[in-house]
């Protein structure tokens, strides 16, 4: 099942588009890439808008936890009612794992620089697309150096991937003002990028390639998609600070400044979450 | 901590799609010389006493990364025994590597004792074994050239190089077929080449419209191959003219055998085919495995034995492809490389199992002896 309606279209189409490119993989995989960030934008969005607003109710959660600590079934009822949803961030991240799992499984598969595993990419060609069977074995040089089937031996790509990750996470990262959430986000930036760059050191060139163009891609789309997250944070500061929700208790949630300094642009979007705001408007 | 456990999570999966298989990169093969058997496969030659499954010896005789996996057909060239190294995915090693591990090596060792005699270093793999005319020995590369090399002269410590055709612009994945003074070649670049074996050169080019991977066939001054464009050729040996082609389901990676005017071979997606010569290649019928044949089929009397990847062996009537015992031979593990006959014996290479082969009772698929890879 998973290779039927996974990993199978995924290896053809990549294919297809190798054939269609002039018979260039890495140009195939940024385009491969470009398509699902495409086809996955709404589930980012919603992950991205999912993740601010439980960020924003920081403070109200951090309330709610002290004030019924003792009482677990009532912390629950009054989360839920401030609209706490833990897995409201992670749940569009959790569907878009099948998708990166299996372009992973495509891209090794179409990738294959040994009989047995051509013979399982043989098994798995669509037949309407006879042409496909044609383009194999892949041309996997890249730049006359590299070999985009088996892994970097010079640490161009792994050092470029976590490079990447690292400044992918950190314009990804909401700003919070839980304590233990600020360093658990400080851990992510970190721990990632290393955990995907040795990753890296034994994967083919080509995975890395796609996972560079990926966060490169990511990063291009949180700068589009800005406006629309600046709107959507000035809505959940309002409703959650000024405009209706619970207003936030002084001294729970500690001063932004002992958290990790954010870039300049998050700072004046932290400011804007602890203003009221009652024009609706994200003032700036 | 949840997002921790994700990162955890995605990165593990990733890592375990990306390498869970842990079969050689190349397919095994074996060759039967009387009471003997001589097996390439992963890490190890092995020479076996058909008879007791007793292992006489092995090359290298401790299994590493850095050596192997040997594949194809071994071959015998007077008192050596002629085997290489296909493709080494499995000891690239990352940025740990220091060597360049597309390099790999054809073997000549002693029939006595295993020992290597003389060594020959490829731009390279040798996928699929060499052939010989007992003068020299003629030997395709990864790199798409076919070395003509003679053991008894040496240059640089190695068997000197007679001739190198190099017309072919991709991968030679393939042994060729040695008749009537040509070598014919199949190469990944979708050409078959009828090659001079006086001088290495190019007699003719048949093109097909994908890759071919096989060693042709020759019967009556006809040549039968598949490729992986789904066709089955016939293609006369003299000028390459093509005489009739028929379409299959999915590519075609195991050589054709021919007997009683019908020939016979297998298709990646599992189905085995028996096409009518006098026909111009008419199917006459079609047996469905569960999993890619990449082995030659073989005839013995009236019976077609197949292996598959599904892991079972077949024994079907080769006049009409009803099944000859009343189960396949279940072995539990893939089945690539061509199975031999010796008297009332079965004998199947496996792939990725601890068992090298395993002998079956040709009347009725049963089990009968287990080669090990260990002195009995």
């Amino acid at each position: 099942m998973w290779d039927l309606f996974i990993v199978n279209p995924m290896t053809n189409i990549l294919l297809l588009l190798y054939d269609i490119l002039g018979k260039n993989y890495v140009l195939a995989i940024i385009v491969f890439t470009l398509l699902i960030k495409l086809v996955t934008l709404p589930l980012t969005i919603k992950q991205q808008v999912g993740m601010m607003k439980m960020s924003a109710l920081q403070p109200q959660i951090k309330e709610v936890q002290e004030k019924y600590k003792n009482d677990p079934r009532k912390m629950q009822e009054e989360m839920r009612k401030i609209g706490y949803n833990p897995v409201s961030g992670c749940l569009p991240m959790l569907i878009q794992m099948p998708v990166l799992i299996g372009l992973f499984g495509a891209i090794n598969r179409t990738l294959t620089v040994d009989p047995k595993n051509l013979i399982d990419l043989g098994k798995h060609l669509y037949t309407f697309l006879p042409n496909l069977s044609s383009l194999v074995p892949i041309d996997s040089t890249f730049l006359g150096v590299f070999d985009l089937g088996r892994p970097d031996r010079y640490l161009v790509v792994p050092i470029v991937v976590v490079v990447t990750t690292f400044l992918s996470n950190k314009l990804m990262m909401q700003p919070t003002t839980d304590p233990q959430m600020a360093q658990t986000n400080q851990m992510m930036q970190w721990m990632t990028p290393m955990m995907f760059g040795f990753f890296m050191l034994s994967t083919p060139i080509g995975l890395g390639i796609y996972w560079i163009v990926s966060n490169l891609l990511g990063v291009a789309q949180y700068y589009l998609t800005k406006p629309m997250m600046d709107k959507a944070r000035a809505q959940y500061s309002m409703v959650t600070v000024g405009g209706g929700g619970k207003p936030s208790v002084a001294g729970v949630a500690p001063p932004l400044t002992q958290l990790t300094p954010p870039p300049k642009s998050k700072i004046r979007a932290k400011n804007n979450l602890n203003k009221p705001n009652t024009d609706g408007k994200n003032k700036k | 901590m949840y997002k921790l456990g994700i990162v955890g999570t995605v990165t593990m999966l990733l890592m375990g799609c990306t390498g869970s298989d842990s079969a050689p990169s190349s397919f095994p093969g074996a060759f039967v010389d009387g009471n003997v058997a001589y097996l390439a496969r992963g890490g190890q030659v092995y020479k076996y006493d058909v008879q007791s499954g007793n292992l006489l010896w092995e090359f290298p005789k401790q299994e590493t990364l850095e050596r192997g996996p040997f594949a194809g057909l071994p071959v015998k060239f007077g008192n050596t025994i002629v085997v290489g190294e296909g493709l080494n995915f499995a000891s690239t090693g990352g940025i740990f590597s220091k060597e360049d591990h597309t390099q790999r090596s054809l073997f000549g060792l002693s029939d006595e004792n295993g020992g290597e005699i003389w060594r020959f270093t490829g731009p390279k793999e040798f996928v699929d074994g060499v052939v010989t005319d007992g003068k020299l020995i003629y030997a395709p590369n990864g790199d798409g050239k076919l070395y003509a090399l003679d053991p008894a002269q040496k240059e640089n410590g190695q068997p000197k190089i007679i001739w190198t055709f190099n017309d072919a612009k991709s991968k030679l994945w393939s042994k060729p077929l040695l008749a009537g003074g040509k070598l014919y070649q199949a190469s990944m670049d979708h050409s078959m080449y009828a090659i001079d074996v006086a001088t290495g050169k190019k007699i003719w080019e048949f093109k097909a419209k994908a890759p071919i991977a096989v060693q042709p066939t020759l019967n009556n001054g006809v040549l039968y191959f598949g490729a992986f464009d789904s066709k089955f050729y016939a293609v006369d040996a003299e000028t390459g003219a093509k005489k009739w082609e028929q379409t299959t389901t999915g590519w075609v990676w195991s050589e054709a055998t021919i007997a009683n005017g019908l020939v016979y071979f297998g298709d990646v997606r599992g189905r085995v085919y028996a096409l009518d010569i006098a026909a111009n290649g008419e199917v006459r019928w079609t047996f469905d495995t569960k999993d890619a044949i990449r082995a030659q089929p073989i005839i013995n009397g009236d019976t077609l034995y197949v292996v598959s990847f599904d892991t079972n062996v077949y024994a079907l009537k080769a006049a009409d492809g009803k099944t000859a015992w009343p189960t396949p031979a279940t072995l539990n593990y893939r089945l690539p490389a061509k199975p031999w006959v010796i008297n009332d014996t079965l004998l199947v290479p496996l792939f990725d199992s601890e068992t090298r082969m395993w002998s079956l009772d040709i009347a009725s698929g049963t089990r009968k002896i287990q080669f090990q890879p260990v002195k009995k």
